[in-house]
């Protein structure tokens, strides 16, 4: 531990110890409840543009304001919850307690990413409030649509959601060279890379992933800014046949593709990490596990141009992006088999976490395997832009965003708070979230098939969509649900942070590293102790064990240089 | 606290990166013009039936009390110039809706006056007669609210995007084409869309070109209006709506008139509506081809060119409509031989030649004969076939 | 749930997306069965001690992976030989495949489709053609090149009857093409989000038989060859 054993935080006031704080621990909360906050607001967006889509008659929304939501819904949910919550939040909270570090390696690095996030979030807020409202070309803002105020009306808006978009990557950007470098220079005694908890691994790929793919978008967005500021024109047209709308499409798709499986990996990690703690098995096929992630990554570089198979690509570009969209579900065939094998001979408890996990398991399972639908480049000239791809990425998206995060939040909520969520309610949750979900969601894949184009604010105009219609219904109700039982969860959350029940240091009796630290662990997490590591992370039911667990390592006493 | 100075730069800089990359759409000219989607919000419509009843009510109310008042007496004309004082600012805000023309070039002259000195009382009487002259004008049309709110949707989706959102003709298109370039095929549009609002016309004057009245007649018919939204303009952008019903397309027309609004409700009643006579049999005949061809030379050809010998018609040829910055727009001849008519039938062609075409340079030709109109339209007739059989030399661009 | 085929080509896709559906069906199907009785069976009262075993994931990956990628390679195989069908072809090609063809110049706008005919002669840019907006009328059994681009944002010519699907896009023209089997009035719908009204942007398509088209195209025609 060449690092110095400052305990980060530890000195100062209540403002720079929980406001300006530099403790990656703070910091990984401020960022999931900054993107909690986040998807609650998507999510009511959600229900709101849900409700002119089954009752289009009502004018619960004007066209431009249906535009506005649904692109903000898109928006929130991917850069200002995906991003934080699963990268900045669980990334912050657990690297470092996993991999026995006292706090990331650049600290102030973390608080100014945090700091830089939160501006981004109000810059995204704001656009809300500007003449023109936000912005309404979709979250892709294909250009022109997007970059030219006079097709839309949103003018200022989508000039604040460039500006925040390029903040909120500038300071994932911190996160993820704070993240690379922590993983790689701080790991405790005998924590090889192979010993790494999944979670760690898939933190690490998703900021490697996103270091790699934004440079374009942000390059991208700067352009778009000074096409709707100064009237450029990289990505509009003018009369004389200059400018390309469509290298705006490369720029965000070669950003984009990987960009999903930023967010969703981390989610997957968090599964990995439920499902061993709660089956009390080994996580089978860990190498396979790490290894076909790193195959699924990079191969989400080369797979951008499936979003524009009818984009009038070349066409037998199309036929090369398409193989290789295909292959991608071998590397993620692979994952859910060894966390089928991992649940498999196992004894499991069944946790609100566990249910959770178990859920976005099953989720990204249909998500994946609709995937190949849209993979297939004939099948996609009639699926693409259709309903079938919202379903087919809300089912991708849900598994990991909103199932991981809450099966992470169950599980590490000991940690966090040294209490414990109630389990009654959160099984309730889990449940009923699982089940109003696919009511949701299920029926959005039949609305694909039958040809409803995406962005439609009424589907009434159509003869061969309006007999669809209590499909908007059927979907409308089940969201509304699905919102309101996250009232439960805000509940169980605050309530079981004040009155919950005590926890104790290890209460999953899990094998990582964290569950040495204390409950919440204190600042620069092993007091005037480090972790030694001696086997690999998921030592459970070990023959010959006392305990059906062997925790990764030990905490060895050792001198605090002040 | 030091620690705190890095995060203080932090939240500085974007903050100022931002407040720079927000202040270009302020100060830069070369931006796109903000687009002001309030225009076309139903409560626009509710603005619209208020303001037209103020309209009405200005007129009824107070003018003609005054015209009654005034009698040349010196207090009739101090009481008119404090009424005329009261309504001038509201004026102002009615301009866009007074009929174009005279009449808003009249409010313009009056409201630059300087009230008090001799001018002003003439203006004021000028302005009298014109306003009852007006009212004397029989009322034509009243818009339908209910329709009107549904065209305006319609105008919305379907003709925006070229007519523009104030139905002035400038389109919401790529840059080049909100003003007619010179070199008018390299542009997206071809021709520039129809003013509605007569604001482009040099006499603010809402003029349509192809109507079956006389060519004085202003506006046009309905029906005019509606042929051409239903079949379209074949060699410009402007499609025909075949699938309209005619439900909609009455809303559509409804809504494009209040664009114009006192030039439609005050226009006139009993328009003279030219029915051109059925087209002979023999216009392939050779000898009407070659009387054809010698009226094209005489009458046609200065402007229209000898296409016969592959002269094509000259650009730049009026100077009726001005852009946003006063220059002229210019409007090209047609090629008879290679492009579409925009209105080709043989009875609407007859028309065009009799009656000419409004707000362009083709003059209405009242003292040609039916026979020799039609041994014209004979001629033209020959060249397009010579030219879909390729015998015609051409010279595109 | 797809809406009836009526496109020469439409076969393929729905074969395509049969074949998936088989085949996802099947291995949805065999992973929720599986994890679901692991879950049932191996819960901590049915099952209370596991033991710790790490045998090789490779022996039970490998057939798994390889069923799997044959999946991939049947999945991958029907997609592209349906779009060397469908989209891999040149205009020049589809012409001297076939001897009578329509040619027609599609111009998406905020909001309505605009559909340029080349009149009777069958040429673009003669004096003869004519635009019509929101209604694309051809005839049965007969080759239809389309020639899409727009004149403002993107769009996307989207005809689900006709399993056709491609973008309008400013400053580009994209060819693609039909050929209906059966008459009767269809929908086509923009596709790719285009503004506050894209969800009106709708146009009708009319196939006729071959004969309603010519009459059809004479009436149309703004040439001063009608009467």
């Amino acid at each position: 531990m060449e690092h110095t054993i400052d305990e980060h935080g530890s000195h100062g006031g209540f403002v720079s110890r929980y406001v300006f704080s530099q403790d990656h621990k703070v910091i990984g909360l401020q960022y999931l409840i900054t993107g909690l906050i986040m998807a609650l607001l998507g999510g009511i967006i959600a229900v709101i543009f849900r409700s002119q889509l089954a009752w289009p008659n009502r004018e619960v929304l004007s066209p431009e304001a249906y535009n506005s939501f649904v692109t903000m819904h898109g928006t929130l949910m991917v850069f200002w919850v995906a991003m934080p919550v699963l990268i900045g939040g669980f990334g912050n909270f657990c690297i470092p307690l996993m991999i026995g570090a006292r706090d990331m390696a650049f600290p102030t690095l973390n608080m100014l990413s945090y700091w830089t996030f939160f501006l981004s979030s109000i810059v995204i807020l704001v656009s809300f409030f500007v003449p023109g409202g936000a912005v309404s070309a979709g979250w892709t803002a294909y250009a022109p649509l997007s970059v030219d105020a006079r097709f839309t009306g949103v003018n200022w808006g989508m000039s604040l959601w460039l500006v925040a978009l390029i903040l909120e990557f500038a300071s994932m950007l911190m996160g993820g060279v704070n993240y690379i470098t922590t993983i790689f220079n701080l790991r405790a005694k005998g924590l090889t890379l192979m010993r790494l908890p999944m979670l760690v691994w898939m933190e690490m790929i998703a900021a490697v992933l996103f270091m790699f793919s934004v440079g374009p978008l942000i390059a991208g967005g700067g352009l778009a800014l000074l096409d709707k500021s100064i009237g450029t024109h990289f990505f509009r047209v003018t009369a004389e046949g200059q400018g390309d709308p469509v290298l705006w499409q490369h720029l965000f798709w070669f950003f984009g593709h990987p960009e999903v499986y930023v967010v969703l990996i981390p989610g997957l990690g968090i599964i990995a990490e439920v499902i061993t703690a709660c089956g009390r098995k080994a996580l089978h096929g860990y190498k396979a596990i790490v290894y076909s992630t790193i195959a699924a990554g990079v191969l989400s570089f080369v797979v951008w141009a499936h979003h524009m198979f009818v984009a009038g690509l070349n066409p037998l570009l199309a036929v090369g992006f398409s193989i290789t969209t295909i292959l991608i579900s071998i590397p993620f065939f692979i994952l859910s088999v060894a966390f089928g094998l991992t649940l498999w001979g196992g004894s499991i408890r069944i946790t609100s976490s566990f249910l959770f996990a178990l859920g976005g398991y099953l989720i990204f399972i249909i998500g994946g395997v609709t995937g190949l639908f849209l993979g297939a480049q004939t099948a996609d000239i009639y699926l693409h832009d259709t309903y079938f791809v919202v379903a087919h990425f809300h089912y991708t998206f849900f598994s990991s965003i909103i199932m991981g995060t809450i099966a992470g939040i169950y599980h590490w909520f000991p940690k966090m708070f040294g209490r414990k969520m109630n389990e009654t309610l959160g099984k309730v949750h889990a449940v009923g979230t699982f089940i109003f979900y696919n009511l949701f969601a299920f029926p959005l894949f039949f609305l694909g098939l039958a040809g409803h184009p995406r962005r439609y604010s009424s589907a009434l105009e159509y003869d061969f969509l309006a007999k669809y219609q209590w499909i908007h219904h059927l979907a409308t109700g089940a969201a509304i649900i699905l919102v309101a039982l996250q009232i439960i969860f805000i509940y169980n959350f605050f309530k079981s942070m004040f009155t919950g029940e005590k926890a104790e240091k290890n209460p999953w009796r899990a094998t990582t590293l964290e569950w040495l630290a204390e409950s919440p662990p204190v600042h620069g997490n092993w007091g005037n102790a480090s972790p030694v590591v001696e086997n690999g992370p998921y030592e459970y039911s070990v023959e010959g064990d006392s305990d059906d667990f062997r925790p990764q390592g030990k905490l060895i006493p050792t001198h605090v240089k002040h | 606290m030091s620690k705190l100075f890095p995060l203080g730069i932090t939240i500085i800089i974007p903050l100022g990166v931002i407040f720079l990359i927000l202040s270009f759409p302020l100060t830069s000219n070369t931006g796109p013009k903000s687009f002001d989607p309030k225009v076309f919000q139903t409560d626009e419509i509710e603005l619209l039936t208020a303001k037209i009843s103020e309209v009405d009510s200005l007129l009824t109310d107070s003018i003609l009390p005054i015209l009654a008042d005034l009698k040349g007496s010196k207090e009739g004309a101090d009481k008119l110039e404090q009424n005329m004082m009261k309504m001038k600012a509201e004026l102002a805000n009615f301009k866009h809706i007074l009929p174009k023309g005279q009449n808003n070039n009249k409010i313009d002259e009056l409201l630059a006056l300087v009230p008090g000195d001799q001018a002003w009382l003439d203006e004021i009487q000028d302005f009298i007669l014109l306003q009852s002259s007006l009212n004397n004008l029989k009322i034509r049309w009243e818009p339908d609210i209910q329709r009107v709110q549904k065209g305006q949707r319609m105008y919305k989706q379907l003709c925006m995007t070229c007519h523009g959102k104030n139905g002035d003709g400038v389109p919401v298109t790529p840059e080049k084409s909100v003003t007619v370039p010179a070199d008018a095929e390299s542009s997206v549009l071809q021709v520039r869309p129809r003013d509605f609002t007569g604001i482009t016309h040099k006499d603010k004057k809402v003029v349509f070109k192809f109507i079956s009245t006389e060519r004085e007649y202003s506006p046009a018919l309905e029906d005019d209006l509606r042929n051409t939204i239903k079949s379209g303009l074949p060699g410009s952008p402007m499609p025909g709506f075949t699938s309209l019903s005619q439900e909609e397309i009455d809303a559509l027309v409804d809504y494009i008139k209040t664009f114009a609004y006192l030039t439609w409700k005050y226009g006139n009643v009993n328009p003279k509506v030219y029915v051109s006579p059925k087209p002979p049999h023999d216009l392939e005949a050779k000898v009407r081809i070659d009387k054809g061809r010698q009226a094209y030379l005489t009458l046609c050809m200065a402007c229209h060119g000898d296409i016969e010998n592959g002269k094509d018609p000259e650009k730049d040829k009026t100077v009726d409509w001005v852009d946003s910055s006063g220059k002229p727009i210019p409007i090209m001849p047609r090629n008879f031989a290679f492009e579409p008519l925009k209105k080709g039938k043989f009875q609407e062609l007859f028309n065009s030649i009799r009656l000419g075409i409004q707000g362009t340079p083709m003059p209405s030709n009242p003292s040609l004969s039916d026979e020799d109109t039609w041994d014209i339209i004979s001629y033209i007739l020959h060249l397009r076939k010579m030219a879909n059989e390729g015998k015609l030399p051409h010279k595109k661009n | 749930m797809l809406p009836e085929n009526i496109s020469t080509f439409g076969h393929l896709v729905d074969n395509l997306i049969l074949i998936i559906f088989v085949i996802t069906l099947m291995v949805t199907v065999l992973a929720f069965g599986i994890i679901i009785y692991a879950v049932i069976r191996y819960n901590r009262n049915s099952n209370p001690h596991t033991t710790y075993k790490f045998g090789p994931f490779i022996s039970k990956i490998i057939y798994l992976d390889a069923a799997m990628i044959v999946f991939d390679l049947i999945i991958a195989y029907a997609s592209v030989s349906g779009w060397a069908h469908v989209i891999m072809r040149s205009r020049s090609d589809l012409i001297s495949e076939h001897k009578e063809y329509v040619d027609v110049r599609i111009i998406g706008r905020q909001f309505f489709w605009s559909f340029n005919y080349a009149g009777l002669d069958n040429k673009m840019d003669t004096n003869d053609d004519f635009i019509i907006a929101n209604k694309l009328v051809v005839p049965i059994d007969t080759l239809v090149l389309l020639n899409l681009t727009s004149g403002d944002v993107i769009h996307s010519f989207f005809a689900p009857h006709l399993r056709l699907k491609y973008d309008a896009i400013p400053g580009r023209s994209m060819d693609v093409w039909f050929k209906a089997t059966k008459t009767g009035s269809y929908e086509i719908a923009c596709a790719e989000l285009c503004g506050a009204e894209h969800y009106r942007m709708k146009a009708k398509l009319e196939i006729v038989t071959k004969e309603q088209y010519k009459s059809w195209l004479n009436e149309r025609s703004g040439a001063l060859s009608v009467r």
